[in-house]
């Protein structure tokens, strides 16, 4: 997936698809986790809100979204 | 609307923040039986679909709109105990319990319902021992909720209590919208007060402060929230 497409997703859809991702938001302590604001915030948003390191934050959604591709790959709708 | 369109909704509707279903698990011409003995009931703003301490004869689902849920004290203080959404219940209590409604049933937009008599639901509950069942889940979920509620009247700051009050909203009734996360419809300081347990003075001033803070946007009976993460910092006691 591109890093533009990945920045325009809502976290709570991020966190649904792809599971392997939550640990990501956990260990930089973000309350986005069965937040019911995660459905309206993107991950660009809440890296802003979080001052986080973009490149870095991305990257390793990345990592962790190919980790388990292969359980995921059916519910892969977005490229 | 035709039998088929009803049974439709009869098969989809899932109670938003439970996920429950009424009518889940149950045969197509169990749906059909239902959906027969179902009538269409459609209120204005403001309309009363019953009164408090009427008696209980009618069970509702509600299909569009916004209903609030609301009881009065003899000294006439109004508390709102829940607001009802689209594909939830209402009603349904009151016919299981001491026959009397315990609050009146008020639409805050035009709503449209389907009802039933409590007779033919309790005719429908014997018939088919899955509609209990599921009403058993429906209920356990409410019961759940209120038990929170009443842990925050408890031990939550009043802040803390509205905060709350507008994220259970945003759960029930959020749209995502240019500037923020929208609560859709019409809901008063008033409205907000009655439901987070407090006083208008209290409420107004904890808004006022979060308007000041960038955290909302209130307009005519509206409520934007400008700053989703601020307000579940609040919310949740979170560190900044």
């Amino acid at each position: 997936m591109e890093s533009v497409a990945l920045l325009q997703l809502p976290v709570a859809y991020v966190m649904e698809q792809w599971p392997q991702t939550i640990p990501v938001f956990m260990r930089r302590r973000m309350a986005c986790v069965g937040c019911v604001m995660a459905q309206f915030e993107t991950v660009a948003e809440v890296a802003a809100i979080y001052n986080l390191d973009l490149p870095d934050f991305l990257n390793e959604l990345h990592q962790n979204i190919l980790s388990e591709k292969s359980e995921c790959s059916q519910d892969q709708k977005v490229e | 609307m035709s039998v088929e369109s009803i049974i439709s909704v009869l098969r989809s509707a899932q109670e938003p923040l439970s996920g429950c279903s009424l009518f889940s698990g149950l045969a197509e011409h169990e749906l059909a039986t239902i959906a027969r003995a179902a009538q269409l009931h459609y209120g204005k703003a403001d309309h009363f679909f019953f009164f408090q301490d009427d008696p209980a004869t009618a069970f509702y689902l509600l299909l569009e709109g916004r209903v609030r849920i609301v009881q009065s004290t003899p000294e006439g203080h109004q508390v709102i105990l829940r607001i009802i959404g689209p594909n939830e219940l209402f009603g349904g209590v009151a016919f299981l319990g001491d026959g009397r409604y315990p609050a009146s049933a008020q639409a805050l937009t035009p709503s449209t319902a389907l009802v039933w008599s409590g007779e033919i639901m309790e005719r429908l509950m014997e018939q088919h021992p899955k509609i209990a069942f599921n009403l058993l889940q429906i209920v356990a979920h409410r019961l759940q909720e209120l038990q929170e509620r009443f842990r925050e009247l408890v031990t939550d700051r009043v802040e803390r209590r509205v905060a709350r009050t507008l994220l259970r909203l945003v759960r029930q009734a959020g749209r995502k919208v240019e500037d923020g996360v929208l609560i859709d419809f019409p809901l008063s300081r008033q409205d907000l007060a009655e439901m987070a347990g407090t006083t208008l003075f209290s409420v107004s001033r904890i808004l006022s402060g979060w308007e000041k803070q960038g955290v909302i946007k209130t307009g005519r009976q509206r409520i934007l929230i400008t700053s989703p993460h601020k307000l579940v910092t609040i919310a949740e006691d979170l560190e900044t």
